[in-house]
Protein backbone atom coordinates (compact mmCIF):
# COMPACT_ATOMS: atom_id res chain seq x y z
CA UNK A 1 0.00 0.00 0.00
CA UNK A 2 1.56 3.25 -0.70
CA UNK A 3 1.98 6.34 1.28
CA UNK A 4 -0.81 8.32 -0.58
CA UNK A 5 -3.36 5.02 -0.27
CA UNK A 6 -2.76 5.04 3.58
CA UNK A 7 -3.54 8.95 4.26
CA UNK A 8 -6.49 8.72 2.11
CA UNK A 9 -8.03 5.59 3.66
CA UNK A 10 -6.95 7.63 7.13
CA UNK A 11 -8.82 10.59 5.57
CA UNK A 12 -11.77 8.54 4.87
CA UNK A 13 -11.49 6.61 8.29
CA UNK A 14 -11.76 9.54 10.06
CA UNK A 15 -14.56 11.57 7.96
CA UNK A 16 -16.81 8.32 8.35
CA UNK A 17 -16.24 8.89 12.20
CA UNK A 18 -17.06 12.07 11.87
CA UNK A 19 -20.19 11.73 9.80
CA UNK A 20 -21.26 9.38 12.55
CA UNK A 21 -20.96 11.47 15.52
CA UNK A 22 -22.67 13.90 13.28
CA UNK A 23 -25.70 11.19 12.18
CA UNK A 24 -26.04 10.81 15.81
CA UNK A 25 -26.33 14.26 16.67
CA UNK A 26 -29.04 14.83 14.17
CA UNK A 27 -31.08 11.31 15.60
CA UNK A 28 -31.29 13.67 18.98
CA UNK A 29 -32.77 16.41 17.48
CA UNK A 30 -35.55 14.14 15.66
CA UNK A 31 -37.43 14.59 18.83
CA UNK A 32 -37.53 18.14 18.76
CA UNK A 33 -38.51 18.48 14.94
CA UNK A 34 -41.24 16.06 15.53
CA UNK A 35 -42.73 18.42 18.52
CA UNK A 36 -42.36 20.63 16.29
CA UNK A 37 -43.80 19.24 13.19
CA UNK A 38 -46.98 17.79 15.68
CA UNK A 39 -47.31 21.38 16.86
CA UNK A 40 -47.32 22.86 13.36
CA UNK A 41 -49.77 19.60 12.06
CA UNK A 42 -52.32 20.63 15.10
CA UNK A 43 -52.34 24.08 13.98
CA UNK A 44 -53.55 22.98 10.08
CA UNK A 45 -56.37 20.90 11.86
CA UNK A 46 -57.62 23.45 14.21
CA UNK A 47 -57.15 26.00 11.31
CA UNK A 48 -54.88 27.91 13.15
CA UNK A 49 -52.83 30.13 10.98
CA UNK A 50 -52.53 27.86 8.61
CA UNK A 51 -50.71 28.74 5.64
CA UNK A 52 -47.93 29.78 7.97
CA UNK A 53 -48.17 26.50 9.36
CA UNK A 54 -48.20 24.48 6.11
CA UNK A 55 -45.23 26.68 5.00
CA UNK A 56 -43.10 26.02 8.20
CA UNK A 57 -43.95 22.47 7.52
CA UNK A 58 -42.68 22.39 4.13
CA UNK A 59 -39.79 24.20 5.42
CA UNK A 60 -38.74 22.30 8.35
CA UNK A 61 -39.31 19.09 5.30
CA UNK A 62 -36.34 20.51 3.07
CA UNK A 63 -34.33 21.23 5.91
CA UNK A 64 -34.61 17.57 6.93
CA UNK A 65 -34.14 16.19 2.99
CA UNK A 66 -30.95 18.52 3.08
CA UNK A 67 -29.21 16.29 5.18
CA UNK A 68 -30.85 13.04 5.61
CA UNK A 69 -29.52 11.53 2.63
CA UNK A 70 -25.98 12.77 3.23
CA UNK A 71 -26.62 10.96 6.56
CA UNK A 72 -27.40 7.30 5.17
CA UNK A 73 -31.11 8.03 6.03
CA UNK A 74 -32.26 7.80 2.29
CA UNK A 75 -35.49 6.61 3.20
CA UNK A 76 -35.99 10.02 5.25
CA UNK A 77 -34.76 11.72 2.95
CA UNK A 78 -37.21 10.44 0.12
CA UNK A 79 -39.98 10.95 2.63
CA UNK A 80 -39.17 14.52 3.05
CA UNK A 81 -38.68 15.35 -0.01
CA UNK A 82 -42.32 14.58 -0.98
CA UNK A 83 -43.40 16.56 1.80
CA UNK A 84 -41.01 19.51 0.60
CA UNK A 85 -41.97 19.23 -2.57
CA UNK A 86 -46.28 18.91 -2.32
CA UNK A 87 -46.71 21.47 0.45
CA UNK A 88 -43.90 23.89 -0.75
CA UNK A 89 -45.83 23.89 -4.48
CA UNK A 90 -49.26 24.25 -2.31
CA UNK A 91 -47.70 27.17 -0.42
CA UNK A 92 -46.48 28.97 -3.74
CA UNK A 93 -49.78 30.13 -5.00
CA UNK A 94 -50.91 33.50 -3.70
CA UNK A 95 -54.28 31.99 -2.10
CA UNK A 96 -55.77 29.33 -1.75
CA UNK A 97 -59.50 28.45 -0.64
CA UNK A 98 -60.74 26.45 2.32
CA UNK A 99 -62.04 23.83 -0.04
CA UNK A 100 -58.18 23.63 -1.47
CA UNK A 101 -57.17 23.18 1.63
CA UNK A 102 -58.74 20.61 3.10
CA UNK A 103 -58.56 18.94 -0.49
CA UNK A 104 -54.68 19.23 -0.03
CA UNK A 105 -54.56 17.78 3.66
CA UNK A 106 -56.36 15.11 3.20
CA UNK A 107 -54.06 14.10 0.14
CA UNK A 108 -50.94 15.25 2.09
CA UNK A 109 -51.25 14.63 5.24
CA UNK A 110 -50.62 10.85 4.77
CA UNK A 111 -47.12 11.86 3.39
CA UNK A 112 -46.30 14.08 6.35
CA UNK A 113 -47.24 10.80 8.45
CA UNK A 114 -45.06 8.71 6.99
CA UNK A 115 -42.54 11.22 7.32
CA UNK A 116 -42.92 11.40 10.88
CA UNK A 117 -43.50 7.89 11.46
CA UNK A 118 -40.01 7.12 9.76
CA UNK A 119 -38.35 9.80 12.37
CA UNK A 120 -39.83 7.87 14.98
CA UNK A 121 -39.22 4.54 13.95
CA UNK A 122 -34.99 6.14 13.17
CA UNK A 123 -35.40 7.36 16.92
CA UNK A 124 -36.15 3.94 18.73
CA UNK A 125 -33.91 2.30 16.59
CA UNK A 126 -30.84 4.70 17.38
CA UNK A 127 -28.65 3.03 20.33
CA UNK A 128 -28.61 4.47 23.71
CA UNK A 129 -26.68 7.34 24.32
CA UNK B 1 -5.54 17.76 -10.54
CA UNK B 2 -5.18 18.58 -6.82
CA UNK B 3 -7.32 20.62 -5.16
CA UNK B 4 -6.37 24.22 -4.58
CA UNK B 5 -7.02 23.80 -0.69
CA UNK B 6 -5.69 27.31 0.16
CA UNK B 7 -9.11 28.53 -1.07
CA UNK B 8 -10.99 30.84 1.46
CA UNK B 9 -14.66 29.82 1.37
CA UNK B 10 -18.16 31.05 2.94
CA UNK B 11 -20.62 28.25 3.58
CA UNK B 12 -24.12 29.53 4.40
CA UNK B 13 -26.95 27.04 5.21
CA UNK B 14 -29.55 27.51 7.84
CA UNK B 15 -29.42 24.29 9.23
CA UNK B 16 -26.69 23.47 11.55
CA UNK B 17 -26.69 19.95 10.92
CA UNK B 18 -25.91 20.53 7.30
CA UNK B 19 -23.23 22.83 8.35
CA UNK B 20 -21.49 20.46 10.68
CA UNK B 21 -21.94 17.87 7.14
CA UNK B 22 -20.18 20.08 5.09
CA UNK B 23 -17.59 20.77 7.85
CA UNK B 24 -16.39 17.33 7.64
CA UNK B 25 -16.36 17.02 4.20
CA UNK B 26 -14.36 20.27 3.63
CA UNK B 27 -11.71 19.12 6.65
CA UNK B 28 -11.83 15.51 4.47
CA UNK B 29 -10.93 17.76 1.38
CA UNK B 30 -8.02 19.71 2.97
CA UNK B 31 -9.84 22.88 2.91
CA UNK B 32 -9.17 24.51 6.52
CA UNK B 33 -9.99 28.24 6.20
CA UNK B 34 -14.10 27.94 5.58
CA UNK B 35 -16.07 30.32 7.71
CA UNK B 36 -19.85 28.63 8.27
CA UNK B 37 -22.85 31.47 8.56
CA UNK B 38 -26.27 29.76 9.51
CA UNK B 39 -28.38 32.92 7.72
CA UNK B 40 -27.66 35.01 4.64
CA UNK B 41 -27.94 37.82 7.24
CA UNK B 42 -25.24 36.84 9.21
CA UNK B 43 -22.99 36.25 5.85
CA UNK B 44 -23.31 39.35 4.76
CA UNK B 45 -22.16 40.91 8.34
CA UNK B 46 -19.09 38.44 7.99
CA UNK B 47 -18.25 40.26 4.39
CA UNK B 48 -18.56 43.95 5.81
CA UNK B 49 -16.29 42.49 9.08
CA UNK B 50 -13.88 40.50 6.82
CA UNK B 51 -10.42 42.49 5.82
CA UNK B 52 -9.46 39.17 3.70
CA UNK B 53 -12.09 38.63 0.42
CA UNK B 54 -13.34 34.81 0.00
CA UNK B 55 -12.42 33.04 -2.85
CA UNK B 56 -15.65 30.92 -3.35
CA UNK B 57 -19.40 30.90 -1.80
CA UNK B 58 -21.09 27.91 -0.84
CA UNK B 59 -25.42 29.49 -0.32
CA UNK B 60 -27.74 27.30 0.48
CA UNK B 61 -31.07 28.68 -1.78
CA UNK B 62 -34.25 28.33 0.64
CA UNK B 63 -33.75 30.13 3.70
CA UNK B 64 -35.66 31.97 6.30
CA UNK B 65 -36.06 35.86 5.91
CA UNK B 66 -33.53 36.41 3.03
CA UNK B 67 -33.36 33.44 0.72
CA UNK B 68 -30.03 32.37 -1.23
CA UNK B 69 -31.47 33.87 -4.64
CA UNK B 70 -31.01 37.36 -3.12
CA UNK B 71 -27.98 36.68 -0.95
CA UNK B 72 -26.38 36.01 -4.53
CA UNK B 73 -27.56 39.28 -5.96
CA UNK B 74 -26.33 41.05 -2.64
CA UNK B 75 -22.64 39.24 -2.86
CA UNK B 76 -22.53 40.05 -6.78
CA UNK B 77 -23.46 43.56 -6.40
CA UNK B 78 -20.09 43.80 -4.38
CA UNK B 79 -17.09 44.87 -5.92
CA UNK B 80 -15.07 42.59 -4.78
CA UNK B 81 -16.81 39.47 -5.31
CA UNK B 82 -18.00 40.09 -9.24
CA UNK B 83 -15.70 37.66 -10.11
CA UNK B 84 -15.65 35.11 -7.04
CA UNK B 85 -17.36 31.62 -7.96
CA UNK B 86 -20.68 30.97 -6.18
CA UNK B 87 -22.43 27.74 -5.72
CA UNK B 88 -25.72 27.29 -4.65
CA UNK B 89 -26.79 24.47 -2.84
CA UNK B 90 -30.57 22.98 -2.64
CA UNK B 91 -32.29 19.90 -2.30
CA UNK B 92 -34.56 21.71 -4.69
CA UNK B 93 -34.62 20.12 -8.53
CA UNK B 94 -37.51 23.23 -9.97
CA UNK B 95 -36.66 24.85 -12.62
CA UNK B 96 -37.46 28.35 -11.42
CA UNK B 97 -35.37 28.06 -8.44
CA UNK B 98 -32.52 26.76 -10.45
CA UNK B 99 -33.25 29.52 -13.55
CA UNK B 100 -33.40 32.35 -10.78
CA UNK B 101 -30.51 31.30 -9.22
CA UNK B 102 -28.62 31.51 -12.36
CA UNK B 103 -29.91 34.76 -13.48
CA UNK B 104 -28.89 36.49 -9.80
CA UNK B 105 -25.22 35.53 -10.47
CA UNK B 106 -24.56 31.96 -9.54
CA UNK B 107 -21.75 29.90 -11.34
CA UNK B 108 -22.64 26.49 -9.99
CA UNK B 109 -25.44 24.44 -8.24
CA UNK B 110 -24.88 21.25 -6.11
CA UNK B 111 -28.01 18.81 -5.63
CA UNK B 112 -28.36 17.65 -1.60
CA UNK B 113 -27.67 15.08 -0.49
CA UNK B 114 -24.27 16.30 -1.28
CA UNK B 115 -21.41 13.60 -1.30
CA UNK B 116 -17.83 14.28 -1.22
CA UNK B 117 -16.68 13.30 -4.67
CA UNK B 118 -19.02 15.64 -6.12
CA UNK B 119 -18.13 18.53 -4.17
CA UNK B 120 -14.54 17.64 -4.30
CA UNK B 121 -15.22 17.84 -8.15
CA UNK B 122 -17.76 21.35 -7.59
CA UNK B 123 -14.61 22.70 -5.65
CA UNK B 124 -12.19 22.17 -8.17
CA UNK B 125 -13.77 23.45 -11.37
CA UNK B 126 -14.91 26.82 -8.91
CA UNK B 127 -11.68 27.12 -8.50
CA UNK B 128 -10.23 27.33 -11.61
CA UNK B 129 -13.42 29.20 -12.68
CA UNK B 130 -12.11 31.97 -9.51
CA UNK B 131 -9.00 32.54 -11.03
CA UNK B 132 -9.57 32.35 -14.90
CA UNK B 133 -12.54 35.19 -13.67
CA UNK B 134 -10.44 37.38 -11.34
CA UNK B 135 -7.61 37.60 -14.24
CA UNK B 136 -10.74 38.36 -16.62
CA UNK B 137 -12.72 40.41 -14.46
CA UNK B 138 -9.27 42.41 -13.98
CA UNK B 139 -9.46 43.18 -17.70
CA UNK B 140 -12.50 43.80 -17.91
CA UNK B 141 -12.61 46.55 -14.79
CA UNK B 142 -11.17 48.75 -17.36
CA UNK B 143 -14.25 50.17 -18.31
CA UNK B 144 -14.93 51.50 -15.03
CA UNK B 145 -11.98 53.43 -15.88
CA UNK B 146 -9.29 51.77 -14.01
CA UNK B 147 -6.17 51.55 -15.68
CA UNK B 148 -3.89 48.49 -17.08
CA UNK B 149 -0.58 47.98 -19.42
CA UNK B 150 -0.98 45.89 -22.65
CA UNK B 151 -2.80 43.13 -20.72
CA UNK B 152 -2.71 39.48 -21.54
CA UNK B 153 -6.61 39.43 -22.47
CA UNK B 154 -6.27 37.19 -26.04
CA UNK B 155 -9.28 36.78 -28.47
CA UNK B 156 -10.03 34.03 -26.83
CA UNK B 157 -11.20 35.01 -23.58
CA UNK B 158 -15.13 35.31 -22.63
CA UNK B 159 -15.72 38.87 -21.42
CA UNK B 160 -18.51 39.77 -18.87
CA UNK B 161 -21.24 41.35 -19.56
CA UNK B 162 -22.09 43.86 -17.07
CA UNK B 163 -25.37 45.92 -15.92
CA UNK B 164 -26.88 43.42 -18.96
CA UNK B 165 -30.14 41.53 -17.39
CA UNK B 166 -29.74 37.84 -18.34
CA UNK B 167 -26.31 38.00 -18.82
CA UNK B 168 -24.58 35.22 -17.49
CA UNK B 169 -20.83 33.99 -17.71
CA UNK B 170 -20.63 31.45 -20.12
CA UNK B 171 -19.16 28.95 -17.73
CA UNK B 172 -22.24 29.72 -15.91
CA UNK B 173 -24.57 29.00 -18.81
CA UNK B 174 -22.82 25.53 -19.18
CA UNK B 175 -23.47 24.93 -15.76
CA UNK B 176 -27.27 25.79 -16.12
CA UNK B 177 -27.70 23.30 -18.73
CA UNK B 178 -25.82 20.19 -17.12
CA UNK B 179 -28.13 21.26 -14.42
CA UNK B 180 -31.21 21.49 -16.03
CA UNK B 181 -30.35 18.58 -17.52
CA UNK B 182 -31.65 16.78 -21.08
CA UNK B 183 -35.12 17.06 -20.30
CA UNK B 184 -35.57 19.88 -18.83
CA UNK B 185 -33.62 21.57 -20.96
CA UNK B 186 -36.28 20.97 -23.86
CA UNK B 187 -37.43 23.62 -22.46
CA UNK B 188 -34.71 25.95 -24.72
CA UNK B 189 -33.31 26.30 -27.68
CA UNK B 190 -29.70 27.80 -27.72
CA UNK B 191 -28.71 30.60 -30.41
CA UNK B 192 -25.07 30.70 -31.00
CA UNK B 193 -23.53 34.39 -33.07
CA UNK B 194 -19.82 34.60 -34.70
CA UNK B 195 -18.98 38.35 -34.63
CA UNK B 196 -17.08 39.05 -37.70
CA UNK B 197 -14.08 41.80 -37.43
CA UNK B 198 -13.50 40.95 -33.51
CA UNK B 199 -10.33 39.98 -33.65
CA UNK B 200 -9.17 42.59 -36.37
CA UNK B 201 -10.62 44.57 -33.83
CA UNK B 202 -8.83 43.38 -30.43
CA UNK B 203 -5.61 43.40 -32.55
CA UNK B 204 -6.36 47.24 -34.42
CA UNK B 205 -7.55 49.04 -30.59
CA UNK B 206 -6.86 47.30 -27.79
CA UNK B 207 -8.40 45.32 -24.66
CA UNK B 208 -10.72 48.45 -23.68
CA UNK B 209 -12.37 49.14 -26.56
CA UNK B 210 -12.77 45.20 -27.57
CA UNK B 211 -14.56 44.87 -24.15
CA UNK B 212 -16.54 47.83 -24.65
CA UNK B 213 -17.46 46.52 -28.42
CA UNK B 214 -18.67 43.30 -27.19
CA UNK B 215 -20.66 44.93 -24.16
CA UNK B 216 -22.41 46.73 -27.12
CA UNK B 217 -23.00 43.53 -29.47
CA UNK B 218 -24.03 42.47 -26.49
CA UNK B 219 -26.70 44.64 -25.49
CA UNK B 220 -28.12 44.74 -28.35
CA UNK B 221 -28.73 41.06 -29.05
CA UNK B 222 -30.12 40.81 -26.06
CA UNK B 223 -32.67 43.68 -27.02
CA UNK B 224 -33.54 41.50 -29.91
CA UNK B 225 -33.87 38.39 -28.03
CA UNK B 226 -35.16 39.89 -24.84
CA UNK B 227 -39.29 39.16 -26.13
CA UNK B 228 -39.28 35.93 -23.99
CA UNK B 229 -37.21 34.34 -21.67
CA UNK B 230 -33.07 34.93 -22.36
CA UNK B 231 -29.90 34.14 -21.08
CA UNK B 232 -26.72 35.29 -23.04
CA UNK B 233 -23.08 34.60 -22.25
CA UNK B 234 -20.19 35.72 -23.84
CA UNK B 235 -18.24 32.43 -25.18
CA UNK B 236 -15.16 34.23 -26.42
CA UNK B 237 -13.57 34.04 -29.74
CA UNK B 238 -15.97 36.60 -31.09
CA UNK B 239 -18.63 34.37 -30.07
CA UNK B 240 -21.87 34.72 -27.80
CA UNK B 241 -24.53 32.09 -27.20
CA UNK B 242 -27.92 32.50 -25.56
CA UNK B 243 -30.85 30.40 -24.42
CA UNK B 244 -34.06 31.32 -25.57
CA UNK B 245 -37.48 29.95 -24.41
CA UNK B 246 -38.35 27.06 -26.90
CA UNK B 247 -41.81 28.45 -27.60
CA UNK B 248 -40.54 31.92 -28.94
CA UNK B 249 -39.71 31.50 -33.13
CA UNK B 250 -36.54 32.04 -34.18
CA UNK B 251 -35.29 32.86 -37.74
CA UNK B 252 -31.19 33.08 -38.03
CA UNK B 253 -32.02 35.39 -41.20
CA UNK B 254 -33.94 37.53 -39.61
CA UNK B 255 -32.46 38.22 -36.37
CA UNK B 256 -28.94 38.73 -38.06
CA UNK B 257 -30.36 41.28 -40.03
CA UNK B 258 -31.84 43.12 -37.39
CA UNK B 259 -29.21 42.51 -35.05
CA UNK B 260 -26.73 43.99 -38.00
CA UNK B 261 -29.20 47.26 -38.81
CA UNK B 262 -28.89 48.14 -35.25
CA UNK B 263 -25.01 48.05 -35.29
CA UNK B 264 -25.15 50.00 -38.24
CA UNK B 265 -24.04 53.59 -35.93
CA UNK B 266 -22.07 51.64 -33.87
CA UNK B 267 -19.72 50.73 -36.93
CA UNK B 268 -19.58 54.57 -37.76
CA UNK B 269 -18.05 55.19 -34.53
CA UNK B 270 -15.68 51.41 -34.73
CA UNK B 271 -14.61 52.76 -38.30
CA UNK B 272 -13.27 55.73 -36.46
CA UNK B 273 -10.58 53.44 -34.46
CA UNK B 274 -10.68 50.18 -36.32
CA UNK B 275 -10.93 49.85 -40.68
CA UNK B 276 -13.07 46.62 -40.77
CA UNK B 277 -16.36 46.46 -40.03
CA UNK B 278 -18.06 44.33 -36.96
CA UNK B 279 -20.98 41.97 -38.38
CA UNK B 280 -22.66 39.53 -36.76
CA UNK B 281 -23.44 35.85 -37.84
CA UNK B 282 -26.49 34.27 -36.27
CA UNK B 283 -26.42 30.48 -36.48
CA UNK B 284 -29.40 28.12 -36.32
CA UNK B 285 -31.57 27.32 -32.96
CA UNK B 286 -30.20 23.87 -31.53
CA UNK B 287 -32.13 21.72 -29.19
CA UNK B 288 -31.72 19.04 -26.61
CA UNK B 289 -32.94 15.94 -27.56
CA UNK B 290 -34.78 13.80 -24.57
CA UNK B 291 -33.24 10.60 -25.41
CA UNK B 292 -29.89 11.67 -25.40
CA UNK B 293 -26.85 10.18 -24.42
CA UNK B 294 -25.01 13.70 -24.60
CA UNK B 295 -24.40 16.19 -22.06
CA UNK B 296 -27.22 18.57 -21.81
CA UNK B 297 -24.90 21.81 -22.43
CA UNK B 298 -24.23 20.13 -25.88
CA UNK B 299 -26.51 22.23 -27.68
CA UNK B 300 -24.90 25.08 -26.85
CA UNK B 301 -21.58 24.08 -28.45
CA UNK B 302 -23.86 22.76 -31.47
CA UNK B 303 -25.25 26.45 -31.25
CA UNK B 304 -21.65 28.01 -31.56
CA UNK B 305 -20.58 25.42 -34.60
CA UNK B 306 -23.74 26.39 -36.29
CA UNK B 307 -22.77 30.14 -36.11
CA UNK B 308 -19.47 29.55 -37.22
CA UNK B 309 -20.24 27.18 -39.90
CA UNK B 310 -22.76 30.12 -41.30
CA UNK B 311 -19.71 32.49 -40.91
CA UNK B 312 -17.36 30.40 -42.60
CA UNK B 313 -20.08 29.62 -45.33
CA UNK B 314 -20.57 33.10 -45.76
CA UNK B 315 -16.86 34.08 -46.22
CA UNK B 316 -16.62 32.20 -48.80
CA UNK B 317 -19.58 33.92 -50.91
CA UNK B 318 -17.89 37.13 -50.50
Amino acid sequence: MTAMTRTQLSGSDHLTKRVAQVRAGFVETLDERILDLEGLKAMVIKGQRRGEALQAIANQAHRIRGVAGTLGFESLGTLAGKVDEAYAEFCSAPSRSHEELVAFWRANSPALEAMLDEMERLMDSAPPA
Amino acid sequence: MEHDTTMRILAVDDEPVFLDILEQHMVALGFTDVVYCESAEDALSTLDGAGQGFDCFLVDIKMPGMDGIELCKRIRRRPDCQATPILMLTAMSESNYVDAAFLAGASDYITKPINKMELSARLRSAGELGRERSRVAALTSTLKGQTFGQSALTYSDPVRLHDLEGAVDYVALKNYALTLGNLRMLNWQAVGFHLTGASEFLAATGPAEYIEMMQDVGSILFDILKLGRVMIAHAGSGNFVALIGRERAYDPDETQSSVNALLVPFNDYYRTVCPVQIGVIAGHAKRSALLSFQPADRSIEQALSSALTRAANAALTV
